[in-house]
């Protein structure tokens, strides 16, 4: 049993993420089925309705994160999703494909693959496990709402930044020439 | 109570502003490194060596005035080649702008070719319109440019004192440091370093 605070901001939160990441992949439908093909992952003829059915299922995660109700639900398949990403990353750095985009924030911010992805994903699925682990019950006053607001609202950002800075990070390695 | 309650409402907001800010930063250092990143492969400079006499060559600016280049006078000259559809270029007027004010007895003269609608726009958008703008072909076949932006340093003399591709501001005022230190390329001035004893350089 969880505090709501912590679940509510963890749920707003991976709503958040989930809805961008879905937008990103909405909007450059073209460049995601390019980028699902990349992974080689899955028969080709499969690749044009995974590239369109992952983006929806996307956004019905980031719908069903709000409301109590589907929250524990929609918080297993949020979970599921990550630990999904994840393995088709792991996989691809096991084979060694470091160069392939990994296809996370978009086209405008490009990033090869990179075991640092693994632990942004680890830290996703700990959000998505707040969201999903049963609630305590209280009652919750005005105080209680804006700090699930602001706790949400901090984390999207640290993950926004923690994103950059990791897509920041093989440019950095290229120019002191470790890699 | 009341006072634990305000501490934890402001400690909130400011941790919202402090990951605002990280996140600010963040973005502002992906932003340098696509500035930093390679611009094309630094290639050996063919065309006439620093040091030599420059190629005399006259050609009309927009507005019909001869402009020479090479002679001796009284005057140094920078010359700096551009085009409208290269980035890089815009980006530096401004810094070529600042060092001709900054510079005395240095004339400023931006070289391009091709078409004269685009080099409006680009001396309507950038400012340049009191400047020395040349639109002529030959002299950057003269000076032999390959790459832009390039730029080149005439003195008093008509000796090319220094040149090379210019991709910052940085590049620029390495341009001057040349004269300055009285080497015209890194080469040389990594060479001469090396040669005087008791100076340790790292090999």
């Amino acid at each position: 049993m969880i505090d709501p605070i912590v679940s509510t901001s963890a749920a707003l939160a991976l709503a958040v993420i989930f809805a961008s990441a879905a937008s990103h992949k909405l909007r450059h439908p073209n460049w995601f089925r390019r980028q699902v093909r990349e992974y080689e992952l899955i028969p080709g003829l499969m690749v044009p309705v995974a590239a369109r059915a992952l983006p929806i299922a996307e956004l019905v995660i980031a719908a069903g994160l709000l409301w109590s109700i589907s929250r524990p639900y929609a918080g297993v398949l949020a979970l599921l999703l990550i630990v999904l990403y994840g393995l088709a990353i792991a996989i691809n750095l096991a084979r060694g494909r470091k160069d392939i985009d990994c296809g996370c924030s978009g086209p405008a911010m490009r990033q090869p693959l990179q075991p640092a992805l693994l632990a942004r994903n680890l830290l996703l699925a700990v959000i998505a496990l707040g969201a999903l682990l049963p609630m305590l019950d209280r009652p919750l006053g005005l105080h209680d709402n804006f700090v699930m607001i602001a706790a949400g609202t901090v984390l999207v950002l640290l993950y926004t930044a923690t994103d950059l800075w990791l897509a920041n990070r093989p440019l950095l390695l290229n120019l002191s020439g470790e890699k | 109570m009341q006072a634990l309650i305000v501490s934890n409402i402001l400690l909130w907001l400011l941790l919202i502003v402090s990951s605002l800010v990280l996140l600010g930063l963040i973005r502002q250092i992906g932003v340098l490194h696509s500035r930093i990143a390679p611009a094309g492969a630094l290639m050996l400079d063919k065309g006439i060596e620093v040091g030599q006499p420059a190629p005399q060559v006259t050609a009309a600016d927009r507005f019909g005035r001869p402009i020479n280049i090479g002679y001796a006078g009284e005057r140094s000259t920078l010359l700096f080649f551009l085009s409208p559809t290269c980035p890089i270029c815009k980006s530096l007027i401004p810094a070529i702008k600042a060092i001709s004010r900054s510079a005395k007895d240095l004339d400023v003269i931006y070289v391009s070719d091709g078409d004269a609608a685009e080099h409006d726009k680009l001396i309507a958008q950038a400012g340049l319109e009191k400047s020395s703008y040349v639109v002529s072909p030959e002299i950057g076949m003269t000076y032999q440019i390959g790459k832009l932006p390039y730029a080149a340093l005439i003195d008093q003399a008509g000796i090319l004192k220094a040149k090379g591709l210019v991709n910052s501001r940085e590049h620029l005022d390495s341009l001057f440091e040349t004269e300055l230190l009285g080497s015209s390329t890194l080469q040389d001035y990594m060479k001469a370093q090396s040669e005087s004893p008791g100076i340790h350089t790292p090999s």
